[in-house]
């Protein structure tokens, strides 16, 4: 049994089957709520506005183009909406890596400790620490490059539709794609490997 | 450690497995006497791999809400608590539109006004409808009405009810997941100022 295309429910959608769209919104319910939630932060208003991002390509199904996928043509809806909401209101701000971890005082910044290599990041922090360093260093990038690193790296669009959806051309999605990398690179790494990294030892 | 800005782009596409063979044959003659290219390479596959760290959550919420909203119209027309509230409701309006009730000179007439027929006047004995009978008709019409009401509104009510549930429901996994985090920066703020101290 073969599962209808994006594409094909599409069309049963626009000619009036209801349990078309249905299964278009289950499809890709996950990939956009975390698209937008990576963006937002917020996972209340990620929620209202995943809502709306479907309502709103559910009226305007009968514009689909054919010629793009329909995630992409999703995607971009979604991306539009989060643009007016950062715009409004910008994510809840996180610690930043520049950050120094002891209040008050010239402590080490975030990043180094992250990166220090006496601390053993997967032994003693496990996924879920990394995970969040991680979250911290993506969403302290800039907005223009933080969306291209989402769209490649978690929804895993090719750099030709990314082009398409911001209307650049593909050169600047890719020199985009790089300096957002090259950032993360330097935050997360800080120069250096954080995990492989060995302490020099001192020579007697 | 950053590649030659010609070859950034072709970069890219290797790392993301969009190049070409032409290009790809080009890129790696390039990286093979390139060492800075090639560290960076390894540097950004690396930085890319870590990323995938921050997985995919669940979207629970939306699941519930989205498919309700558009649910919702169909559940509510085929629930039996609606079926009898809608024949309550026509029953009712028959009573009041169909049927022409008229009390003067001691005589009541019903009339029937059904589309395409004719209106067929019934006269009934005085004697066999009283003003009490009337009376009654009336009252039962009214309960029937009553009933109807105090349905819909359990509707309403059984409806908001829903909907404050699903939206506490989210809000406490919002808390929860706020507390999650807050706990885990905590954890590893204490930890790495614990190693930092006993360092210096």
């Amino acid at each position: 049994m073969d599962r209808p295309t994006d594409e094909e429910l599409v069309r049963e959608a626009v000619a009036g089957d209801a349990n078309a769209f249905e299964a278009l919104v289950r499809r890709w319910e996950k990939g956009l709520y975390n698209f937008i939630l990576r963006y937002l932060g917020d996972p209340e208003r990620s929620r209202e506005l995943c809502q709306e991002a479907f309502f709103k390509a559910y009226r305007n199904l009968h514009r689909f183009d054919h010629r793009a996928r329909f995630s992409t043509w999703l995607y971009t809806i979604a991306l539009n909406l989060c643009h007016s909401a950062f715009r409004k209101k910008p994510w809840p701000r996180l610690a930043s890596l520049d950050e120094s971890t002891v209040e008050g005082e010239a402590g080490p910044q975030l990043a180094e400790t992250v990166s220090d290599p006496t601390i053993d990041i997967e032994g003693d922090l496990g996924r879920d620490e990394e995970a969040m360093i991680v979250r911290a260093a993506v969403q302290s990038l800039p907005a223009e490059l933080r969306e291209v690193v989402l769209l490649k790296e978690y929804q895993g669009l090719r750099f030709r539709e990314i082009a398409e959806m911001l209307g650049v051309p593909v050169s600047t999605v890719k020199s985009k794609m790089y300096a957002g990398l090259d950032l993360l690179a330097r935050k997360l790494h800080h120069g250096r490997w954080p995990v492989q990294a060995k302490r020099p030892q001192p020579k007697e | 450690m950053s590649a030659c800005n010609s070859y950034r782009e072709l970069l890219m596409d290797a790392l993301y497995g969009e190049i070409s063979a032409a290009d790809r044959t080009a890129f790696e003659t390039h990286s093979a006497s390139c060492s800075d290219c090639r560290e960076d390479f390894e540097r950004l596959r690396r930085v890319s791999s870590e990323l995938r760290t921050w997985e995919q959550v669940d979207a629970p919420v939306l699941a519930r809400t989205w498919p309700a909203r558009r649910r919702g119209l169909r559940h509510f027309l085929g629930s039996p608590r609606l079926a009898w509230s809608a024949a309550a409701l026509a029953l009712l309006l028959g009573l009041l539109l169909r049927a022409d009730l008229r009390i003067g000179g001691g005589v009541v007439q019903l009339s029937f006004a059904l589309p395409g027929v004719a209106a067929a006047p019934y006269q009934a004995a005085p004697a066999a409808l009283d003003a009490e009978q009337v009376a009654a008709a009336i009252q039962n019409a009214v309960a029937v009405s009553e009933e109807r009401q105090r349905r819909e509104l359990a509707l309403v009510l059984a409806t908001m009810v829903e909907q404050i549930e699903t939206d506490m429901a989210h809000q406490f996994y919002s808390v929860q997941s706020n507390l999650d985090r807050l706990e885990n920066t905590t954890f590893r703020v204490v930890n790495a100022s614990q190693a930092w101290g006993s360092e210096r």
